[in-house]
């Protein structure tokens, strides 16, 4: 047995050798899993240059001032899109003006009183649950309150209500998560200068999470831009002569939009020609692009302002 | 001074009226959603047979209802409770008549009391309206042969109406011989409908020679016996694998859509996990700030792409690949299923995956990695041995609140799937990769397919919510939990 | 403060004018939904009818007659476009809802029936295009074509066309397994144009002058000479499989509507509906 024994002892240059080829063992494999790791980051990278750079290719030959004021002509085989994008402008319009004062009050209530009774941690689990619910259940819930019970029918208010309902939730999180990373200090100095509660939250609170409360509302609204599904059966048409006036009667009216034209469009393809369909893809793309850029753009300038 | 306070207390209304309204909405969200799901319990079960007097051996063995000397019976159908002879069913002609068109006649009374059976109130067909699980049904047909007959035997076929299955009918279905004519003999016949939808039994000829002796024929009853309450019938057949809501006798079983939902999210999260995680570990540990700062804004541009667009490429450019991959093989029309859809789902949900990971990577302290690059670990061991543990909360918050994410996306599915709902089907390597590529049909583009087309408070829109239901309670299962495990990662960390 | 108060003002009152003179300028609105085969054409009328008469707009949304049909029921459009005649089960749902369901043919159809354009096959009977479509028949070679298996096409449950077909063609029986429901007519003909094997059909509006398809003659009865899809066939309804394109209204349609399917009945109307392909009620 001593013999066995002795004849695994290795002289201490061998053990070193073995310790070292082990060493280099483990350095292959830490270099083969950062280059995998490196080439996924690349690929990733590569693959939303490609997407989007052949949504572009497909769809910028299409983009022109006729493609973006003109209605569609001749059976929809020409002509633009104005009215879809008219359309998904005055949704985001309406939207904004009906969640923001909600959401944002909504999640001043939340932050204020979010915590002291039962109901508002119980309204809190509930407006998180609401955040995370598919689209298309708010799109089933606006189709069946909005338009069948409420008897708005197929209209523009029917889709401003459903996307309010849907844009809620996410801008009440957002500012107040924005209003909770307000430092204490600054709430207590405020107090400690005899600033009442809401005076402080206005003027001390609010300017400073403002930036982020604002991000949140871009976000949202951008959200709400590119989803087909809330709008899908409480809002849209496939083809309209209305002209958007500014009276009542466009409300009680449905409003094509640029994802209704582009999930009835695919249905069509010897009507609609597809290059009309990428370059409202194209078109889309832009808008939620231009909305998400601004949402960064004004955060970044809010911020270097008050700090 | 009191321009303050006036400031103060709109405020604080407006806080509070927001607050207010916020309740509300929640719960007339919740509300609304589980009322009207109610609508699906007020289903009725219609079931309709065909049983007919048939010739043996005659060219039309199989096809009850190709024989021309047979008449169709004893459907159940949608209709008003009257019989409108002119729309709904037909009456007998006269006996003479008759004899011109045919020579075995099996027809249906009004009535399900057999003392109250007329000659002249003897109809073709039998339609009315649908009844509810908890109510039965009974049928009573006469059957007999006419003068003009010239076999020795008759045989009495039955077989399900078109389109309806007896496994989905929450009824007990027999069809029994009350009586049968003056001096013949036979012996007693009692059909389980359930367990033999299908059949033919041989009669002794019996003839009528004029109208008063129809009645004297045989007279057969089908009989319906609810076995379970409405309420119980629904949930059952929720739970069965055929959708189906615009034929006749209507399915509502949503197992090929949950089957094909649940495929579509294990797949999408199962491809883009790895990746995802891998392009995490890249940026939170190799990339240097520079590179960090751009690959973000990439990233959001990636989940900036709304749906619709991704669908809409998916359709153009992905399914025709796959077609071209597989078509022949599998002779698929288009590429359009699982796969497809798979696919799209990766892209979409990979910014998520790919931010939330990070995150979750970054919130482990930097004493952790300090320590193992003391120990002398390689990057790839630090990454396998202490920062997936350390983060493995909030890895799992990540890939959950994906799961949730994936289930509800519609647009992609919709465009995507197919169209047809399917049950997936792995008995075969060959069926595993039929069920990959074949067009299938998930639960939110259901929904979002049917919504337009029902009829308000009708019993499919009721499913149409019960369905919207399931989905909101899967989701919000997997957030729930989602949440919790974050709560946990900052307990932790 | 005072500034802020006037700007308010001001404000309200531009919002207030510009609602009040829109209000007394606005247009009168008329909502068309329903049938995808129909949807070529009732883009075209209103396109057209914007200009005839630019103080009434019409919005057209597709879907399915299905879709137009239970819009009608639940109040929520104006006019249904409809491939198919209503069945007694809608009217009775509708009438329950206190919709009176009013059926004012607008064009003339005749079901066109497409294969693949290398398929010899020329013409079928009612009979083999049933036997085909409930699934007993599976190859070409039994209809007299190449040995080559059927692909089957069709619209799918939310169509008029496809439950006009149902009730036509099929007897009212179940479809076969193997036959692909698409969601419309021109990915139908786009389908077929693709496989060897295929057959679709459709509005014949959507099969006319698309590449890599031809149209089939029907013939009613073994024995008896087939007729393809041209206008003088349906209208003398020798064509087998004609139908009426609908549109339906609650009660009598009044105002602007009724002007509006006037003139959709008119010349102008009609021969709109021969440009698009279809055929008009009268020659």
């Amino acid at each position: 047995m001593i013999e066995a024994a002795r004849s695994k002892v290795v002289p201490v240059a061998e053990w070193e050798v073995l310790a070292a080829r082990q060493d280099v063992r483990r350095a292959r494999k830490n270099a083969l899993l950062t280059s995998i790791f490196g080439a996924v980051g690349l690929a990733t990278v590569l693959l939303v240059f490609v997407l989007v750079a052949i949504i572009a290719y497909k769809g910028a030959p299409t983009i022109s001032w006729e493609f973006l004021t003109q209605p569609p002509r001749e059976g929809m085989s020409a002509g633009g899109v104005a009215p879809m994008i008219l359309g998904s402008l005055l949704l985001m319009l309406g939207a904004f003006l009906l969640a923001t004062p909600l959401g944002v009050f909504g999640g001043i209530c939340l932050a204020e009183y979010g915590e002291r009774s039962r109901l508002m941690r119980l309204m809190h689990a509930s407006v998180a649950a609401l955040a995370g619910t598919p689209p298309i259940v708010y799109g089933l819930f606006g189709l069946a309150i909005f338009v069948l019970k409420f008897h708005f029918g197929v209209s523009l208010i029917a889709g401003w209500c459903t996307l309010t309902l849907f844009c809620v939730p996410s801008i009440v999180l957002t500012t107040e998560s924005a209003l909770k990373t307000v430092p204490a200090a600054l709430i207590d100095g405020g107090l400690a200068l005899g600033l009442s509660r809401w005076q402080t939250l206005w003027r001390i609170a609010l300017p400073y999470a403002l930036p982020g409360i604002l991000t949140g509302i871009i976000l949202s609204l951008g959200r709400a831009v590119g989803e087909a599904t809330p709008v899908l059966f409480t809002a849209s048409v496939y083809y309209s002569t209305a002209e958007m006036t500014l009276g009542w009667d466009t409300l009680r009216q449905p409003v094509a939009n640029l994802p209704y034209y582009l999930a009835e469009g695919y249905r069509q393809p010897g009507v609609v020609p597809e290059r009309l369909i990428w370059g409202a893809c194209l078109t889309l793309i832009i808008l939620t692009l231009l909305l998400n850029a601004g949402a960064i753009l004004i955060r970044s300038r809010m911020r270097r302002r008050y700090l | 001074m009191w321009r303050i306070r006036l400031f103060d207390n709109l405020v604080q209304v407006a806080t509070w009226a927001a607050g207010g309204l916020l309740l509300l909405t929640i719960v007339a969200v919740f509300y609304y959603l589980f009322t009207e799901s109610k609508y699906a319990f007020q289903r009725q079960f219609p079931f309709g047979f065909r049983i007919a007097l048939q010739p043996p051996h005659s060219e039309y063995r199989d096809e009850v209802s190709m024989d021309p000397t047979a008449s169709l019976l004893a459907t159940h159908r949608e209709g008003t409770d009257e019989l409108d002879d002119a729309e709904d069913a037909t009456r007998l002609p006269s006996h003479e008549e008759l004899m011109q068109m045919q020579s075995l006649v099996t027809a249906t009374a009004q009535t399900d009391d057999p003392n109250q059976l007329r000659a002249d109130a003897l109809f073709r067909d039998c339609m009315r309206a649908p009844k509810r699980a908890e109510q039965g049904e009974r049928f009573l047909l006469v059957a007999f042969a006419l003068p003009n007959y010239t076999a020795d035997t008759m045989e009495l076929a039955w077989e399900p109406d078109v389109s309806f299955d007896p496994a989905y009918c929450p009824y007990q279905l027999r069809l029994r011989l009350v009586r049968a004519p003056q001096g013949v003999q036979v012996d007693p016949i009692e059909i389980d409908l359930r367990r033999q939808p299908k059949g033919r039994i041989a009669l002794p000829v019996w003839k009528a020679h004029t109208q008063e002796e129809w009645l004297q024929g045989y007279l057969f009853e089908l009989e319906a016996r609810p076995t379970t309450s409405t309420t119980w019938a629904t949930l059952q057949q929720f739970l069965k694998p055929d959708w189906a809501p615009t034929i006749l006798y209507a399915r509502f079983g949503m197992l090929p859509l949950l089957l094909a939902t649940l495929l579509i999210t294990f797949l999408a999260v199962g491809l883009a996990t790895p990746l995802g995680l891998a392009a995490a570990v890249y940026l939170s540990e190799q990339a240097s700030p520079r590179i960090r700062e751009w690959f973000k804004p990439i990233l959001e541009i990636l989940a900036a792409i709304p749906t619709v667009v991704l669908g809409y490429f998916g359709v153009m450019l992905i399914a025709p690949a796959l077609q071209q991959l597989f078509g022949e093989a599998l002779q698929l029309s288009s590429g359009r299923g699982l796969l497809a859809t798979a696919l799209m789902m990766t892209v979409f949900i990979l910014p998520t995956v790919i931010s939330l990971s990070e995150d979750a990577l970054r919130a482990v302290p930097n004493s952790l990695r300090e320590g193992a690059e003391a120990l002398g670990l390689t990057l790839a061991e630090r990454v396998r041995l202490v920062l997936l543990p350390a983060a493995k909360s909030g890895l799992m918050a990540a890939g959950l609140l994906a799961i949730a994410r994936v289930m509800g996306e519609t647009m992609i599915v919709w465009i995507l799937s197919g169209g047809t709902p399917t049950m997936p089907d792995f008995s075969s390597p060959t069926a595993a990769l039929g069920t990959l590529v074949k067009p299938t049909r998930g639960i939110p583009d259901t929904i979002a397919i049917e919504m337009g087309n029902v009829e308000f408070e009708s019993p499919h829109y009721g499913h149409l919510f019960l369905l919207g239901l399931t989905l909101f309670v899967l989701t919000l299962g997997i957030n729930l939990l989602g949440f919790a495990y974050r709560k946990r990662a900052q307990v932790q960390l | 403060m005072k500034r802020t108060t006037l700007m308010i003002g001001l404000g309200i009152l531009m919002v207030l004018a510009g609602g009040v003179t829109a209000y007394t300028l606005s247009q009168q609105s008329i909502t068309l939904k329903g049938s995808d085969t129909m949807l070529i054409l009732n883009q075209r009328w209103a396109e057209a009818y914007g200009r005839v008469n630019p103080r009434v707009s019409v919005s057209v949304t597709g879907g399915g007659s299905s879709i137009g049909i239970n819009a009608l029921i639940n109040g929520v459009t104006d006019i249904c476009a409809s491939s198919r005649p209503m069945r007694k089960s809608e009217i009775d749902r509708a009438r329950s809802r206190g919709v009176v369901v009013n059926e004012i043919p607008v064009a003339l159809d005749g079901l066109a029936v497409c294969v693949h354009e290398s398929n010899p096959v020329d013409s079928l009977t009612m009979d083999q295009l049933r036997r085909i479509y409930i699934g007993q028949i599976t190859n070409w070679r039994q209809v007299g074509g190449p040995d080559l298996p059927i692909v089957a096409f069709s619209r799918d449950s939310n169509s008029g066309t496809y439950g006009f077909f149902q009730q036509q063609v099929l007897k009212n029986q179940n479809w076969g397994r193997g036959v692909r429901f698409m969601p419309s007519t021109s990915e139908e003909a786009r389908e077929v144009a693709r496989t060897p094997g295929g057959i679709g059909y459709g509005g014949v509006a959507y099969f006319k002058n698309r590449s890599g398809i031809k149209i089939l003659k029907i013939a009613a009865k073994e024995g008896e000479p087939a007729y393809a899809p041209t206008e003088e066939n349906v209208r003398n309804r020798k064509y087998p499989i004609w139908r009426y394109l609908y549109f339906y209204t609650n009660g009598k349609p009044r105002g602007e509507v009724a002007k509006f399917i006037e003139w959709v009945r008119s010349k102008e109307g009609q021969s709109l509906v021969e440009e698009v392909g279809y055929y008009s009620l009268n020659p």
